[in-house]
């Protein structure tokens, strides 16, 4: 008897129903390396449209699984989670996976670096990610990682010809192999430790103990500097500026977003549901990696002299106020807190990667801060869209950013960890300092026969992102209840078994 | 718990000193008489060509990527082939859409021309 297979269990209907989502995206990946065969290069926008189709057909199906996972459950044994917390996440990840193919052809286009394959990986990271914010075992969340990381290893590099992509790629591939090695140790550890691989389970073995077995915590520090790694928090986030203004813009605009949401979705589910009732053992770690983060990436972030890198150090110091949220564990306020959050970020951080990414003229990317002097003489719709979603970034009202910043800075005051919302709050005050040098330089009026940068005609699609984005950024601010009312929804039915809302 | 894997930890310093010590043994009693000979890289009794540090055909490194892939596949398909009967038509259903999305990975490198030997 090899096994006793007449108890073999088959998913049934019902979670392959729950994997709907990525099953349409994994089968728009297949289409899309079929039709890049046989499409002319010419016509490889086309491309990009079936593209976009998958994504809204995968959209319809993320909003349906909304309602339909009221009630939240795991499938395929406890290896993923259908709840809403998990869709919430994929709706952020499919809306920035969409607005990215929507700027990509014409930029694409004009870098010629138009080839099928760039939207047939974009999704393929996008399934990743989708599979990572709904991942309820350890090997699904690797797997979700490895997925999205390899996709965008070779993103990083499209732009082949170029050294500083080649350098991009080479790095975040080094790098990244180290940290996904560093992830599997952690998780093999808590596997030794607990004996299980699915979330619920490691929860319940856990119940009983004080989780103060050193092969636990151990694996639950290596595990947090993987995730660290892949959130770009400090000080695991030395490849970020370099992939970050190395990879072409539109892949920037991406991984920015998206890649940052996804794995705070999973570091949230394994850190503050699963590892629950051992929370004083870790949240010291978090909340001093949150510190370092802000502080890191603020500080560096006001010597930048490229757009990319510095929004890619204010990216990091994004990460440090998310990760606030995290820190405040067991506190449901601070998941709602870093959900809203995420949702603020995605909006506004692709907003403004968007701008960059329309405005590149042929060749060089526009990354220098004197390409964008005297923008708004120029482009003064583009420029005021910039301009918001620099005030977004920067928490000003009315914009997403300062109710994201709110509601996490009033989730560290509720759960009595002050000092974080002070370190936040005072380098918020910092980072005004270089989202506003930016804001003013687009401002600045061109002196008589001055050379500017050669700003490329915003297309439709483009327009519409960026309209998009600043709707986004705006809804995100003076709506507030729309998405706080979503993200409490996520929170209550998180798997496994939240703590509730008071 | 961590106690369990004390005898891991003894069989590792069992292995490392073994193998220390069977170096160094032979380090210090052994005779060493070396001629240019003795002093060769070993290639099978033939004398080598030149060094080892040569550049290589990237087809090399593409073709044994797809073998790698392909020899995966038939690493699955000897557990699934132990118990198809038992999984019916669900897993022959499953096993068919996996056959399937590696015949069009194999279309796609074809049409790429990544089979081709000569660039």
């Amino acid at each position: 008897m090899l096994l006793a297979t007449q108890n073999l269990q088959f998913p049934p209907t019902r979670d392959l129903i729950g994997l709907l989502p990525e099953l349409i995206l994994s089968g728009a990946f297949v289409i899309l390396l079929m039709l890049d065969l046989v499409t002319p290069p010419s016509r490889r926008s086309l491309l990009a449209a079936v593209s976009l189709v998958a994504l809204a057909a995968a959209m319809g199906a993320v909003v349906w699984g909304w309602f339909d996972a009221d009630h939240a459950r795991t499938i395929y044994a406890g290896s993923f989670a259908y709840d809403r917390f998990g869709r919430f996440v994929d709706g952020i990840v499919i809306a920035s996976a969409a607005l990215t193919v929507a700027i990509s052809p014409d930029y694409l286009n004009r870098r010629g670096l138009h080839f099928g394959e760039y939207y047939a990986l974009i999704l393929a990271a996008t399934v990743g990610m989708m599979l990572l914010a709904g991942a309820a075992s350890l090997i699904v969340i690797f797997l979700g990682i490895e997925l999205l990381s390899i996709s965008l290893y070779i993103l990083s590099g499209f732009a082949h010809t170029e050294t500083r992509s080649q350098e991009a790629a080479l790095k975040y591939l080094l790098l990244g192999g180290f940290a996904s090695g560093i992830l599997l140790y952690g998780m093999a550890l808590i596997y030794g430790a607990t004996g299980h691989t699915q979330l619920t389970l490691i929860k319940q073995s856990l119940a009983g103990s004080s989780g103060t077995d050193p092969l636990f915590l151990v694996g639950v520090g290596l595990l947090f500097v993987g995730f660290a790694f892949k959130v770009s928090a400090a000080p695991f986030h030395w490849w970020t500026p370099d992939v970050y203004q190395g990879a072409p813009t539109s892949v920037t605009t991406f991984m920015s977003v998206a890649t940052k949401v996804a794995a705070f979705a999973s570091l949230i589910r394994v850190f503050t549901y699963t590892f629950a009732d051992s929370t004083d053992k870790w949240t010291g770690i978090v909340a001093f990696v949150a510190i370092i983060s802000m502080v890191v990436g603020n500080v560096a972030a006001l010597t930048q002299t490229s757009l990319k890198r510095m929004l890619a150090y204010s990216g990091i110091a994004q990460a440090g106020y998310i990760l606030i949220g995290v820190a405040v564990s067991p506190d449901p306020l601070g998941t709602v807190g870093s959900l809203y959050y995420l949702a603020a970020y995605a909006a506004t951080n692709l907003g403004a990667f968007a701008v960059i990414t329309v405005l590149a003229g042929r060749g060089e990317d526009l990354d220098s801060y004197d390409g964008i002097r005297g923008l708004a003489y120029r482009r003064p719709y583009t420029a005021a869209a910039m301009a918001f979603f620099l005030f977004s970034l920067g928490g000003f009202p009315p914009t997403a950013g300062f109710f994201a910043k709110f509601l996490v800075f009033s989730a560290a005051i509720h759960a009595h960890a002050v000092y974080l919302a002070l370190w936040g709050i005072g380098t918020s005050v910092i980072s005004i300092f270089y989202y506003l040098r930016v804001g003013l330089l687009m401002y600045t009026r061109p002196k008589e026969g001055e050379e500017t940068y050669p700003w490329a005609r915003t297309s439709l699609a483009g327009g519409g992102v960026l309209a998009a984005s600043a709707a986004g950024t705006l809804v995100l601010g003076i709506l507030v209840f729309l998405i706080y009312t979503a993200a409490v929804s996520a929170q209550h039915g998180v798997l496994p078994v939240p703590q509730q809302l008071a | 718990m961590l106690s369990d894997y004390a005898p891991i930890l003894v069989f590792l310093g069992i292995c490392v000193a073994f193998g220390v010590g069977v170096q160094a043994l032979s380090a210090a009693v052994g005779p060493r008489k070396p001629t240019p000979e003795k002093e060769l890289p070993y290639e099978s009794g033939i004398v080598p060509l030149e060094s080892a540090r040569r550049r290589f055909s990237v087809s090399f490194y593409v073709t044994a990527m797809l073998f790698i892939i392909f020899d995966v596949e038939s690493i699955f398909l000897f557990p699934w082939a132990t118990i198809v009967r038992d999984l019916k038509i669900f897993g022959l259903v499953e096993m068919g859409i996996f056959i399937a999305t590696l015949f069009i990975a194999l279309i796609y490198v074809w049409a790429k021309g990544a089979l081709r030997w000569e660039f």
